[in-house]
């Protein structure tokens, strides 16, 4: 094992873990920040998403001895001081979620993916939201809600 | 108060037989453990219990808080179909408060009502109809209560806005929480309990946004999956490498000297570890060194419908009073043959199975995600042997179920394994141990077989339904997995002639209960098959299907208003664009479904561009909440519509990850628009299911309004598409 400190949502951790072990376990056993998800652990399925330095990764593979400096943001580090963020907000006024277990890697990749193109078409959201599955069958909602949220913008 | 047993790292084997005072064993207090004292066999199972049914007393659901709250405990438990907040508007509505002073305990076993699983789309349509009359009943006993202590009589007095008052005098007063904090109310729903007319409702009705939904996108809300408690450990299942396969030798040295690792236990083929980390669990396991009995049963998913059809039962006749078709199709000129095909299909949820328990000298906890809270505390108090009020089951959310959390099984692993090593133990299914040790929808082959009259009407039916079905060793009857569900012709169209018969054969992989059940795969042949029996009668799907709902008004006006809103216009043949219709009837749920695609002839690409659903449902509570359960069913259903079945070989599953088995994504969901047609007097019906069913059909008809070709092969793909139009020519 290996003690690491790591950034998360503002704050430094100091773990002791093996380099191999997955971001995800860490974040979610160690930390106990238990809103960023396990859906299959090769990245097939986006649950796991978090950000690095803002940009979206799947934490299922992403060892923690790669974390290095940059700044981890889950699910729970979105709202600031209290406030939601305006894609969080679109997802409560879109009523998105069912079960909602997928549903905080989809928001991290809808905040990220919202950064960089601010005024998707409909064929643009599908293409950048593929790689996050929902049995549940919300994805109409999610293109409602991201939709909402860049002319909120 | 519980009182911990205090370890050592000692792995407890045989506590059920009652070893406490092993070696090394070190008992904190004088109490023994819940586990050696009681007097059950864990051989005994579930099945010892005594058979619990719903309460159908006021106290047993509802009570006024001293705060004017009011408490709503019930059995059934929410996992984003929108019940806590459906419940929530009943009693609110009965009650004449404000939904905000409703307060739901759902699920917990200590807690609430005892109430059977949360599934069958049922909890609206029963539970909802217990919780609102048992609102009523209260509403008519604050009204008693009240007129007594305003010194008036029950006519004189109004319940609303938290308070009973004298109509004629407002300053004569009383608040629920005044009158009745505390106090039972002693009575019981009944046939009689007078309901407030739905003219009336200012909540009901009403597209309340949900409560389940804010801690759902701030990553507060917590899931079977992320359950924690005080010295926990992560356990691993060993597995064998195929279904069937027999444990014959296990050994754990290595594994248990692997960094982490608390305990190590074996009972006939049910054998796991624990360790502090989960990766520490992965990697011990991956050490383990166990040897299974060979599957060699030579049954794959390619031989899986002869294997089902050459193993069938003696077949069961669904009609009561079936009529005589054979004898009619022996004698028509012209017959109609045609068979249809699914494969296995798994659910899939992306929460896989899990469950933490933490056995006491009191009692049994334990946190998981599951559709039946009362089913996990007796299946954990059967496999450890102990009292059923001394399991507490906190059902937390789940993340995703569609039938696979009805069944108990990481709940049992991880008492089983908690027992034997000594700690509290959580369980958490990887996506591959969902693939190949879940259980499926099942697979099937059905042949419809029909004849038109002179005048184009439908004159005889008979459906041969072949469902994949599990017989337990030992067992008379397959387990019930409803592979029939939707077969029988005749709960919606009137036709005599018919004759269903469901036969089910022995199938390799476990078939179970799987969102609508047979509902999709039978609705496609019966709704396909119709319209290809309208072809030949040289009518439209639309003038076709009419005179047989000509005693089902409920299912014409559905019929009437999906062809309304989806603006039906079939393009009857080469635009390479259709529209396709099918009916449904489930869970007391009439539904109408459009769907149009797009069907490339060059790569057989399908697309579905749009989805129409008009369901009738009886009177709803929460519109929002019920377009998006249709929403969610057009959805999951498209997916075995089009891209999923299960491919297994000698009881290994050979696409056991997403990569392989690719469920549908947002790049592939159409427009979905829902319509209501509601009689605010009828009864409400179910809505998690009802949906799933046409979906297939819907499909398959659009696919020949586009290219003139039908499909009957479950799933849909482009390289059937490619040669059924080189068979066309």
């Amino acid at each position: 094992m290996a003690t690491t400190t790591i950034k998360v949502n503002g704050r430094d951790y100091t773990v002791d873990v093996e380099g191999t072990v997955p971001l995800q376990y860490v974040l979610r056993d160690d930390l106990g920040l238990t809103g960023t998800k396990f859906g299959c652990g090769v990245s097939e399925c986006g649950a796991c998403t978090v950000h690095l330095d803002g940009q979206p990764v799947r934490s299922c593979i992403t060892p923690i001895s790669s974390v290095g400096d940059k700044e981890v943001t889950t699910i729970e580090g979105l709202a600031v001081d209290g406030k939601l963020h305006p894609v969080q907000e679109a997802w409560i006024e879109a009523q998105v979620p069912q079960c909602g277990y997928c549903q905080s890697g989809q928001i991290m990749e809808a905040v990220a993916f919202l950064q960089k193109n601010p005024n998707p078409s409909d064929a643009e959201i599908r293409e950048a939201m593929a790689g996050h599955l929902c049995r549940c069958g919300t994805y109409t909602r999610i293109l409602s809600a991201i939709q909402l949220a860049a002319t909120k913008a | 108060m519980t009182i911990k047993l205090q370890q050592t790292s000692v792995s407890r084997r045989n506590v059920l037989k009652g070893v406490a005072g092993a070696a090394g064993l070190v008992v904190a207090w004088s109490s023994i453990s819940i586990l050696d004292a009681a007097p059950a066999t864990a051989q005994q199972g579930a099945s010892q219990f005594p058979r619990r049914q719903a309460p159908t007393d006021v106290d047993s659901y509802l009570a006024v808080n001293s705060d004017g709250t009011i408490s709503l405990a019930t059995g059934k438990v929410e996992f984003g179909q929108g019940i806590q907040t459906g419940f929530m508007q009943l009693v609110a509505e009965e009650l004449n408060v404000p939904f905000e002073s409703i307060k739901a305990v759902m699920g917990k076993t200590d807690r609430v009502p005892y109430d059977g699983a949360t599934v069958g789309s049922g909890s609206t349509r029963r539970t909802g109809i217990t919780i609102r009359k048992a609102a009523a009943e209260m509403r008519q006993w604050l009204l008693e209560i009240g007129a007594e202590a305003l010194e008036a009589t029950v006519d004189q007095v109004v319940a609303d806005g938290g308070a009973i008052t004298v109509s004629s005098d407002p300053t004569k007063t009383i608040t629920y929480a005044n009158l009745a904090t505390a106090k039972r109310a002693v009575r019981s729903i009944s046939d009689g309990t007078v309901l407030k007319d739905p003219a009336e409702y200012t909540i009901v009705g009403q597209s309340i946004p949900r409560v389940d939904v804010p801690a759902k996108v701030n990553g507060e809300i917590k899931y079977g999956y992320d359950a924690v408690v005080d010295g926990y450990v992560h356990g691993k299942i060993v597995r064998p490498p195929a279904l069937g396969a027999k444990l014959l030798d296990i050994d754990f040295s290595a594994a248990e000297a692997m960094p982490g690792v608390v305990g190590t236990f074996r009972d006939g083929d049910f054998a796991g570890l624990a360790a502090k980390r989960r990766d520490q669990a992965e990697s011990a396991l991956a050490a383990v060194k166990a040897t299974w009995s060979e599957v060699a049963t030579g049954n794959t998913s390619e031989n899986i419908h002869d294997l089902i059809v050459s193993t069938a039962d003696a077949g069961e006749v669904q009609e009561e009073e079936p009529g005589d078709p054979d004898s009619i199709l022996a004698a028509a000129t012209t017959k109609f043959e045609a068979t249809f095909l699914a494969p296995y299909v798994s659910h899939s949820p992306i929460e896989p199975k899990a469950a933490l328990v933490e056995i006491t000298p009191d009692q049994v906890n334990v946190w998981t995600s599951t559709q039946t809270p009362f089913g996990v505390q007796q299946s954990v108090a059967g496999a450890l042997g102990v009292p059923l009020e001394k399991v507490v089951v906190d059902p937390l959310m789940s993340g995703g179920a569609f039938g696979s959390k009805a069944a108990v099984v990481a709940e049992v692993e991880a008492a089983r394994l908690a027992a034997g090593i000594g700690h509290p133990v959580r369980i958490q299914w990887s996506r591959q141990e969902e693939f190949q040790f879940g259980q499926f929808r099942p697979a099937s082959k059905g042949t419809i077989t029909a004849s038109l009259d002179a005048n184009g009407n439908l004159a005889a039916w008979k459906y041969d339904l072949y469902s994949a079905g599990y017989f337990p060793e030992g067992a008379e009857a397959p387990s019930p997995c409803a592979g029939n569900a939707g077969m029988s012709i005749t709960d919606i169209y009137a036709i005599e002639q018919t004759k269903s018969t469901w036969y089910q054969g022995h199938s390799p992989l476990p078939p179970y209960f799987w969102r609508g059940n047979g509902t999709a795969y039978t609705n496609l042949a019966i709704e396909s098959s119709l319209d290809e029996l309208a072809e030949m009668a040289g009518k439209d799907p639309v003038s076709f299907r009419r005179p047989l709902l000509a005693q089902n008004p409920r299912m014409e006006a559905v019929m009437d208003a999906v062809v309304e809103l989806s603006g039906w216009t079939p393009g009857v043949g080469s635009t390479g664009a259709g529209m396709g219709l099918a009916l449904g009837f489930a869970d007391g749920t009439w539904v109408g479904e459009v769907a149009k695609v797009a069907v490339d002839e060059t790569s057989g690409q399908i697309t579905v561009t749009d989805f129409w659903v008009v369901v009738d449902c009886g009177l709803v509570i929460n519109p929002e909440a019920v377009r998006h359960q249709v929403e969610g069913s057009v959805v999951l259903s498209l997916s075995p519509t089009l891209k999923e079945a299960i491919t297994f070989d000698n009881g290994k599953i050979t696409n056991a990850s997403w990569g392989m088995y690719h469920p549908i994504t947002i790049a592939d969901v159409p427009t979905i628009k829902v319509g209501f047609v509601e009689d605010k007097t009828q009864p409400m019906q179910g809505i998690g299911e009802p949906a799933v069913a046409p979906v297939p059909g819907a499909v398959a008809n659009a696919i020949y309004d586009a290219v003139g070709v039908r499909l009957r092969e479950l799933p849909f793909t482009s390289s059937q598409v490619l040669a059924a139009l080189a068979a066309k020519e």
